[in-house]
């Protein structure tokens, strides 16, 4: 009985070196990006620094692909345009589909040539890989919804009324809608 | 341009690293002092039922009499000032001193910074009933102009003043049963202060994480029940996103030497819900004047997104509390996060020390060290220094 249970614990606790997780937005938001980088000063909803909202799946996938952040200072110069209260401006996405390397998200989790993120403790390195594999296979918001799709993708640097749509819904109350 | 945009960032870098890594609250206790001190239940020197808070006359007399290594009056202001019965007040003050290395291009990080600023109160109204909160400000040392709320229903500037508790409570005697309704911890599994513990900071209890509760149970001697009903911080939206119900369960053994606990929380978060259960226990050994505890969670978790099954994370504590002398708390702690039971690199670990001084009663210093080790990357090392003083 006891060697039964000792078994059973051992089978629970670490039981395979593979990684069997799908490497989809929602598992990678719920399981990894909102404990780690949601906390009350940091990417939650009330803070939300550099713009960045992990607290709920929408709202993290908008902040990852919407090519624009928040910076009160921003000038029209810079590109940056007005919003609510503060400024908007355009930015590469933290997320570039197909393309970890590129993807400054990975760049900071990994502190590759960007500051650690967390900056508290480092990802463990398999939820890296996921996070990489789900850039890689499109960055995409459902396991079968479309690839993501960029301001910068679209070519809407000129056309602002839709960026501004962008930025828009990456800070609606409703999120983006999934 | 560079230098600017360098300082900015080292500025974010030092105040996340401030409040993400050290920030604490009063919501929560010192779990070492159960047991160790004689007193089993957390509300023998809290007034709420769940512990950690305000404490009562007898927790203000432990720590003038017993608690510290010199002696002193542990009441209100040193006992110079004598509110009336009804009334309770309190306060907490902390400034802190973080190092921070977490291989990063940028170097280890050290900053100063204010940590807390709270002022406590409760009135006691006929029937059992109380009313209590804290009022404070949220320890922001980061530059104002990084903070950015765009979806913040409110000015960033006002969501620095919080009240991180606020209830209306019945609790006729210290033992009996009790209901309290407001913004709180539900209580469940260890309520250590340090929210950056894996059993906190992601089972739900992390910084500015409390909830708006309906709770009750009763608390005896012996033994004591918790259930909660829990939902969203819907005013600031600074709290936990999850609703759910919490119970927790503790029973205590061998002249309350011994103590033994049960908790479940089922939550329902944004993207995920979370069925977690667990069990605790705590055992003080007189004779070496050490208390072990341990705590052990695991974590079922259903995603509402569809084509991604559910997941288990189990999350663990293992600790030892030494008493060297009167005052003084020693405190090492083993933790592990096991983000997913089937995979088997998928985790953190890491080792904490803790030093508590308690040199007079009103004023504590800590000195922490802690080594994490996210499987596969590399190790964050933190040293953070404390003071705190209390009213």
């Amino acid at each position: 009985m006891k060697r039964s249970a000792l078994f059973t614990v051992l089978l629970v606790v670490g039981c395979s070196a593979e990684d069997n997780r799908p490497a989809a937005w929602g598992y990678i938001s719920p399981a990894i990006f909102q404990p780690a980088c949601a906390t009350s000063s940091c990417h939650s909803r009330q803070v939300a620094v550099g713009g960045v909202d992990f607290s709920d799946p929408d709202r993290g996938y908008a902040s990852l692909t919407s090519g624009w952040f928040v910076d009160p200072k921003g000038t029209a110069a810079d590109g940056c345009e007005p919003w609510a209260d503060t400024m908007v401006c355009p930015s590469r996405p933290l997320v570039v589909a197909y393309n970890p390397g590129e993807s400054r998200l990975v760049n900071m989790l990994l502190a590759r040539g960007a500051a650690r993120m967390p900056p508290d403790r480092p990802l463990p390195e398999p939820d890296i890989r996921l996070v990489e594999n789900w850039i890689l296979d499109g960055a995409r918001k459902t396991i079968d919804g479309p690839p993501a799709t960029t301001a910068h993708d679209a070519g809407m640097e000129t056309d602002t009324s839709v960026d501004a749509g962008a930025a828009d819904a990456s800070r609606s109350h409703d999120g983006g809608g999934q | 341009m560079l230098c600017f945009v360098a300082r900015r960032i080292a500025a974010l870098f030092v105040a996340v690293l401030g409040l993400a890594l050290c920030a604490e609250t009063t919501a929560h206790a010192y779990p070492q002092w159960q047991l160790s001190t004689g007193a089993a239940r957390c509300n023998e020197c809290h007034y709420a039922p769940g512990g950690g808070g305000l404490i009562n006359g007898f927790g203000r007399d432990a720590i003038g009499s017993e608690l510290s290594t010199f002696a002193g009056d542990g009441n209100l202001l040193h006992g110079k000032v004598t509110p009336p019965q009804w009334l309770a007040a309190g306060g907490d003050f902390r400034g802190a001193y973080v190092a921070n290395g977490v291989q990063d291009i940028n170097g280890p990080v050290y900053g100063a910074f204010p940590l807390q600023a709270d002022l406590e109160g409760r009135a006691a109204l006929p029937h059992g009933i109380s009313l209590s909160a804290t009022v404070g400000m949220r320890g922001q040392a980061r530059d104002p102009d990084l903070i950015v709320p765009p979806q913040d229903p409110q000015p960033s500037t006002l969501s620095r003043f919080i009240s991180r508790e606020h209830y209306v409570a019945w609790q006729p005697q210290a033992v009996g049963p009790y209901l309290r309704l407001g913004r709180f911890y539900a209580p469940y599994g260890l309520r250590f202060a340090e929210h950056l513990l894996y059993i906190r900071r992601d089972l739900g209890f992390d910084l500015l994480r409390e909830t708006y509760n309906l709770s009750g149970g009763y608390t005896f001697p012996a033994w004591e029940l918790h259930l909660t009903l829990f939902a969203p911080d819907v005013i600031q939206r600074m709290g936990s996103d999850e609703k759910g119900v919490a119970a927790y369960y503790e029973r205590r053994f061998f002249s309350d030497k011994l103590a033994a606990g049960a908790q479940a929380r089922l939550a329902d978060g944004p993207g995920v819900t979370r069925l977690m259960w667990g069990g605790l226990g705590k055992f003080y050994f007189e004779p070496l004047r050490t208390q072990a505890m341990a705590e052990i969670d695991t974590v079922h978790m259903v995603f509402d997104a569809s084509g991604v099954g559910a997941r288990t994370q189990m999350v663990g504590l293992l600790g030892l509390a030494v008493f060297p002398v009167r005052g003084v708390i020693v405190t090492l702690l083993g933790e592990r996060n096991q983000v997913d039971v089937a995979v088997r690199d998928d985790a953190w670990t890491a080792t904490t020390v803790l030093l508590n001084w308690f040199p007079y009663p009103h004023v504590e210093a800590q000195l922490m060290g802690r080594l994490q080790f996210p499987a596969g990357t590399d190790a964050a090392k933190t040293l953070f220094f404390q003071l705190h003083y209390f009213l």
